[in-house]
């Protein structure tokens, strides 16, 4: 029996050994995927090509050859990006029936990496929420709590790696999208800077801030995917060229003795639920207790962040989609047609100020990162909420706007570049997971992955798994 | 000068006129639905404008895409997988 919650470091080592098929890994998982269809995570499975793979891998490691680190891995993708000739629908009907010509620049290093591709995950539609609430595909269903959401806008990704569906997964973050699901779903997960990871054939949400982003049980699996998946790439004109770093290496015997964590003032720990704040604090604590200094730093103008993100975030998805908005409105679900409906009719000098907002922003976050090697908050003000909610109570008897609020803390990377990870570090009363944000200089994701790593040597909360659930 | 008010009225206004000028057809129902967006929106934007309009802030230009500064020595060379 293979473990829920077993994760790609152990698994790739376990079949380098011939202790663990691939043939036995994937079919475990279609069959986990078949037990929680119910919860609508994926929008469609390589069942053929996917045995097809495995039964080749555990040939070539029979005969000695690993291909690479994730030689028989089972990773699910995200359904905005592209496999050749397979169906790619972003999660909306607008797209239905399109199959790209070339595979994502993502896909091509996993499978040259020796990954195998099981399947395509759910999301909210085109990636714009973080609800994963979608009209066409059917919502995603929080695996701790059917009855809840699981976030997004890669909720599909979060759950199936939650409740063992892959051992891997991929999402894409342009407002938070890697980390909120991750969070929800108690999993981990990384935003890396932006131009780290290629965006090439990956459906666009706002491009100057999507990023594609490794969701996994642990930093080290994160650590593991992302040495495969970053690099340069010619075919994305936003990709960066700065060399990449030894992610695996440096999570191997991980340390925060010395490490300086910013929080930042009157912002990190402000309009928190109650149990996010406990938790939160306690592993504040964690880290202290391990020899980290606490400090605190300002950001002046980190009000305006929310604000200049659904600026930003509205307005680049409705150039996008200018042509089937005019077309064929009502192949969009309601709530994705509005915001890109809307996104249209904003000012063009509000988006120039919300532009020339994330420069003053970025230059204040490196700033605070000059005395402080990491910045924390919560990925999430609240934990996960009920299907379907528009608005969410963070503090007593005031109900706020779900778009707004679930972007509270994960904004401040997605505005400046800046890399960001987030780690389980807690439950509510309900027993719903509860993650912490991490966020790090550009291109130190060995920063972030390592601090990740060495919290989770002191705490176990990321090898908890869902309550069984059958559909 | 008089600045107008952004009421519920004026902004339905503006969405339709606005949704003239770039040709976007819009039922009633949903130039409706898009001006109680964008009245929970707007004021926030124009706040942010209006911080932006500082002239302390007069030499920042726009980001559209960004090259990040180099983080550090590992940073220094160029790669290509």
């Amino acid at each position: 029996m293979i473990p829920l919650n077993l994760d790609i470091t152990t698994a790739s080592s376990m079949i380098e050994r011939k202790e663990l098929s691939p043939i036995e890994l994937v079919e475990t998982c279609l069959s986990r995927i078949e037990e929680h269809e119910g919860t609508n995570a994926f929008i469609s499975i390589n069942v053929e090509e996917a045995r097809g793979v495995a039964a080749a891998t555990e040939q070539l490691i029979v005969a000695g050859y690993r291909i690479g680190p994730l030689h028989g891995i089972p990773i699910a993708l995200k359904d905005n990006i592209g496999i050749a000739q397979q169906h790619t629908t972003a999660g909306s009907a607008v797209l239905d029936g399109h199959k790209p010509i070339n595979d994502a620049t993502v896909v091509k290093r996993l499978r040259a990496a020796g990954a195998i591709i099981i399947g395509k995950t759910n999301m909210h539609e085109f990636a714009w929420g973080g609800t994963s609430a979608n009209p066409h595909y059917g919502s995603v269903q929080n695996p701790w709590d059917r009855t809840r959401m699981p976030g997004g806008s890669s909720g599909g990704s979060g759950v199936a790696v939650a409740n063992g569906s892959c051992i891997g997964a991929l999402g894409t973050d342009t407002g938070g999208s890697v980390r909120l699901p991750s969070s929800f779903n108690g999993i981990t997960g990384l935003r890396p800077t932006f131009g780290r990871v290629s965006n090439y054939g990956v459906v666009p949400l706002a491009w100057s801030m999507d990023t594609v982003g490794p969701m996994a049980r642990s930093a080290e699996d994160c650590a593991l995917m992302l040495g495969v998946l970053a690099g340069h790439d010619s075919a994305d004109a936003s990709s960066s060229s700065t060399v990449t770093d030894d992610y695996a290496g440096s999570v191997r015997n991980p340390k925060v003795h010395g490490l300086r964590i910013g929080l930042i003032d009157g912002y990190s720990l402000v309009n928190i639920q109650p149990a996010v704040e406990a938790a939160i604090t306690a592993a504040l604590d964690t880290f202290t207790e391990h020899g980290a200094i606490l400090e605190n730093v300002q950001i002046p103008d980190i009000e305006g962040n929310i604000s200049a993100q659904l600026t930003v975030e509205a307005a680049e998805p409705s150039a996008y989609h200018q042509r089937n908005l005019r077309e064929r409105p009502e192949d969009y679900g309601d709530d994705v047609r509005l915001l890109l409906q809307a996104g249209e009719l904003l000012p063009s000098v509000h988006y120039l100020q919300a532009q020339r907002y994330r420069a003053l922003l970025r230059s204040q976050l490196l700033s605070a990162l000059e005395s402080v090697d990491i910045i924390v908050c919560p990925t999430t003000p609240f934990t996960a909420t009920a299907l379907g909610a528009t608005t969410v109570e963070i503090t007593e008897g005031r109900q706020e706007d779900m778009l707004s609020a679930i972007m509270q803390f994960t904004g401040l990377p997605s505005l400046t570049g800046m890399p960001a990870l987030s780690v389980p570090c807690g439950f509510d009363d309900n027993g719903l997971p509860i993650g912490l944000q991490l966020i790090g200089r550009p291109f130190a994701e060995s920063t972030l992955l390592r601090t990740a790593a060495a919290f989770q040597r002191y705490t176990h909360f990321h090898r908890q798994t869902p309550p069984s659930q059958k559909v | 000068m008089n600045i107008p008010n952004v009421t519920e009225q004026s902004t339905l206004e503006y969405v339709q006129a606005a949704a003239g000028m770039v040709s976007l057809p819009l039922s009633e129902d949903h130039a409706t639905e898009i001006a109680a967006l964008l009245q929970q929106w707007i004021p926030d934007a124009i706040a942010l404008s209006k911080r932006m309009q500082s002239c302390e802030l007069d030499f920042i230009a726009p980001v559209t895409t960004f090259t990040m500064p180099i983080a550090g020595p590992a940073d220094s060379q160029e790669t290509d997988k």
